[in-house]
């Protein structure tokens, strides 16, 4: 449905009295992804490593350096830009911060509205029935239409940003850190939400975050990235119980004791990955540190590695 | 196990009040607790339930405007009856605090070394060089390497885990008797979360040192703490030892903070939402179970009227009696 065909992106690096470009980051570095249709694609990685850069790529909002988009086969690349592009209606993205990312001058149902305006000739009738239908969906009743922002709880306006994200209907949703800035108990609320539009509505998402939890419960198939890399790829299963990357097994090993009777072997199993890291890291990563391309191991599982047999 | 321990900082009914439009309203509620020598005390729940209010009260930074009532007995001394002065030769010397992000806590205008050098000057007598010896020791101790480059670095010069770092450093400076935790790995990476509760955790084991440590994820509390107060609308509303809190939780808000995280046992079922949310200062019930419009499918008569916290096993607390109706169950249904 998705696919991201050798995306790189890179940021300049400008110093000097004229500004002169003196360096690149490569926040992405030459990454393809293919996430089929219903599917749940959760990408992983720490700060810094190139996952919100690749997911605003998708929705336009990046400038690329290299590679092209496909969208049901069709390259978007360029026209996921323009602003009235009628791809935009099919892929739709939920931000981090759901303090910064509603407009706090509007209402509900102006926020809900918006998406509607933007696209096709909607009567204010239809835009009016759209609107109240999202809202009641994501659990919001009808009489706080006309409130602003500040009266929600942070829950609550992650949800009336799932609301605006899902009002044009679209099939594609990129969520970045869409959970992270929110308390267990509305963390629980939103995941439930997010699982449950995706049944109903036949949803695929992009799912980017650093928590492995969440994107256990919610994805089928993982993404594993460092250094603007795709390191490892595979099933959930593939990923938690036959991690392959050195780095993947440091994101394990890094995951809170689910349970204090666990704390020894967690503290061994860190310690044990530390020591593996030091031997076996010129198998992942060249002399100047890039990971390796990816390697098929099995028909669902990719590792970037130096040869294949060091598996 | 806690009987035989001393107890280094005791709390009694301390309350802690922020005027909203003319009126106090009390965020710590009555709060009563012992820490001991040496442990790890980890006080955990939602944003807006008043442990960082809490946090602030012990170390006395908050501002005139709050009321602050009750004692914080430390070495036979009220903290809180003793005049700033007093106040603050106690803070930075014998308690130590670790904030939750290290950008805003650090002077982006100072040179790490410099800020760490300052609390010495405070709080020491030590000559020049004793100081400059010493911030290097420290940063031995936290675990920076290339000590004698990063002493002349800006905070914006280092990475969110060396800046963590260079916090810890700073709140352990004088050998404090006492820690203070608010959120110290909220902010950080996963991967160095890990390497930063480690090293708190090592500092405690060598010193000897008490740490209060503030967290919302019930992860962290499982990897460190040793033990547990959980706290809703500004009181403890359960409190014990670890394995109290995660083999045998007993308030409902405990039992559904835990069955609302993803975890191994959850993975593809649908995760427990507690319903509503936490209530704002002025709005809190302060005569029945706070937690009590939050629980489904029970009976109003399960609560009790002005709940305590009692001890219903030997050192695990709970308040109210609505635990022993309580089914999470029930409550998921309605």
């Amino acid at each position: 449905m998705l696919e991201i065909k050798n995306l790189s992106v890179h940021f300049p690096v400008r110093g000097g009295i004229l500004n002169r470009v003196l360096s690149v980051v490569k926040a992405v570095d030459d990454l393809s992804i293919k996430i089929e249709e219903g599917e749940a694609y959760g990408l992983v990685g720490e700060s810094g490593c190139g996952k919100t850069t690749t997911g605003r790529s998708i929705v336009g909002l990046n400038k690329i350096t290299s590679g092209s988009i496909f969208y049901n086969g069709d390259e978007i690349t360029s026209t996921i830009k323009k602003n009235n592009s009628p791809i935009r209606e099919h892929i739709q993205m939920i931000f981090q911060d759901p303090y910064s990312s509603l407009n706090s001058q509007k209402t509900l149902y102006q926020i809900v509205a918006e998406p509607l305006r933007n696209f096709g000739n909607r009567s204010e009738e239809e835009i009016r029935k759209r609107v109240l239908e999202m809202t009641l969906q994501v659990g919001i009743s009808e009489d706080a239409l006309y409130k602003y922002p500040h009266e929600f709880s942070g829950g609550q306006r992650q949800r009336i940003g799932i609301a605006r994200a899902l009002t044009l209907n679209p099939a594609f949703i990129v969520a970045d850190e869409a959970v992270s800035a929110l308390d267990v108990s509305i963390q629980a609320q939103v995941i439930n939400y997010m699982e449950e539009m995706q049944g109903k509505f036949n949803l695929t998402y992009l799912f980017i975050s650093h928590d492995l939890n969440v994107v256990k419960h919610l994805c089928s198939k993982i993404g594993i990235m460092h250094k603007g890399r795709i390191v490892e790829e595979g099933t959930v299963e593939d990923i938690f119980e036959n991690p392959q990357h050195i780095y993947t097994k440091k994101l394990l090993s890094s995951i809170p004791t689910e349970h204090p009777r666990d704390r020894e072997k967690v503290f061994k199993f860190r310690k044990e990955v530390a020591k593996l890291h030091k031997e076996t890291e010129h198998l992942f990563y060249d002399e100047s540190g890039r990971p390796y391309d990816l390697k098929e191991i099995s028909p669902t599982h990719k590792v970037a590695i130096k040869e294949v047999n060091n598996v | 196990m806690s009987k035989d321990r001393n107890v280094k900082v005791s709390i009694e009914n301390l309350s802690t009040a922020f005027e909203i439009m003319g009126s106090h309203y009390k965020a710590v509620d009555d709060v009563t607790f012992d820490l001991y020598d040496g442990e790890m005390f980890a006080i955990v729940g939602e944003s807006g339930c008043g442990k960082s209010a809490l946090a602030l009260s012990i170390m006395g930074l908050h501002d005139d405007s709050v009321k602050i009532e009750g004692s914080i007995n430390y070495k036979e001394k009220d903290l809180n009856k003793m005049n700033k002065e007093e106040r603050r030769k106690i803070r930075g010397f014998d308690f130590g605090m670790i904030f939750q992000e290290p950008l805003t806590a650090l002077n982006p205008l100072v040179r790490v070394g410099e800020q760490i050098k300052e609390v010495l000057s405070i709080h020491t007598s030590l000559s020049d060089s004793e100081k400059n010896n010493k911030v290097l020791d420290l940063l031995d101790e936290v675990g920076i390497p290339n000590k004698e480059v990063v002493v002349k670095k800006y905070p914006h010069e280092l990475s969110g885990g060396m800046r963590q770092r260079i916090v810890i450093a700073i709140a352990l400076a004088c050998d404090p008797d006492v820690i203070i935790a608010d959120e110290p790995t909220t902010a950080l990476d996963v991967t160095i979360q890990a390497q930063i509760l480690k090293l708190i955790d090592n500092l405690r084991i060598k010193q000897n040192t008490s740490t209060i440590l503030i967290t919302h994820d019930l992860g962290v509390v499982a990897e460190v703490a040793d033990r547990v107060a959980v706290m809703y609308a500004g009181q403890i509303v359960e409190m014990g030892t670890i394995d109290d809190i995660f083999d045998n939780p007993m308030h409902p808000y405990t039992i559904s903070l835990l069955r609302s995280i993803p975890n191994s046992d959850n993975n593809n079922k649908k995760l427990y939402v507690i319903d509503g949310i936490v209530p704002s200062l002025q709005n809190i019930d302060r005569t029945g179970c706070r937690f009590s419009e939050r629980i489904k499918g029970h009976d109003d008569s399960i609560h009790e009227e002005n709940p305590q916290l009692r001890e219903v096993e030997e050192g695990h607390f709970v308040r109210c009696t609505c635990y022993k109706e309580f089914d999470i169950e029930k409550s998921q249904e309605v």
